[in-house]
């Protein structure tokens, strides 16, 4: 869990600019995968970072979300 | 006890910022892998949403009804399912089920919604201080 609560605090601080409308996978306190595609980030990122905890995250477009 | 979240600030409109309710929590469905994702606390969804894709990594069961659902963003198609869903923090750490609707659409976020997420806790959207408090009811 500790790993875990790492990455959310990565998440919390992280300048995620250049990831809008793209999902994100955090491991290690970093940004290891990103794409639109959600199974093939979740792949490469067991690929990656086999055995981790690791963190899914969408960054949403710009502008205003009304959902 | 409470579980407190700061507000992500991400980035929005011309280099203008967005704060968001939005807490890590851990899914978990009929695979072996548990996912840690980030979701949306959302008092104005009716029920809680994921994406296709996430829905699949899962192995959730797809093959339950199908339903239109209705946003600000227009119509979707969705299935109906469910998910155990784990909430953590120190020494704190609440487990369940809550129904879920699968979104057809990968770019949709996931979304905590009302139905059986909200009655579990007493939510405060503090947003003075950017955060989001809850309380788990004892009762």
């Amino acid at each position: 869990m500790a790993r875990n609560d790492e990455n959310y605090s990565a998440y919390l601080t992280a300048n995620l600019e250049k990831y809008k409308g793209k999902w994100i996978i955090l491991c290690d306190e970093h940004v290891i995968a990103s794409g639109e595609d959600i199974k093939k980030i979740v792949s490469e990122a067991q690929e990656k970072c086999p055995d981790k905890k690791f963190l899914l995250a969408r960054v949403p477009e710009e502008g205003t979300m009304i959902l | 006890m409470a579980l407190i979240y700061h507000y992500k600030i991400l980035p929005g409109k011309k280099g203008s910022k967005v704060k968001t309710p939005s807490i890590p929590v851990c899914f978990k469905g009929n695979s072996n892998l548990k996912m840690d994702v980030i979701a949306l606390v959302d008092s104005g969804a009716d029920c809680s949403v994921i994406p296709k894709g996430l829905a699949e990594v899962l192995n959730l069961d797809l093959t339950g009804p199908k339903q239109d659902s209705f946003g600000f963003g227009g119509k979707i198609e969705c299935i109906e399912s469910d998910v155990s869903i784990t909430l953590r923090q120190n020494h704190e750490e609440h487990e369940f089920k809550i129904p879920i609707l699968v979104s057809s659409d990968d770019s949709c976020p996931i979304i905590l919604g009302r139905n059986k997420f909200f009655s579990k806790f007493k939510i405060t959207f503090d947003g003075k201080h950017e955060k989001l408090i809850l309380k788990k009811h004892t009762v």
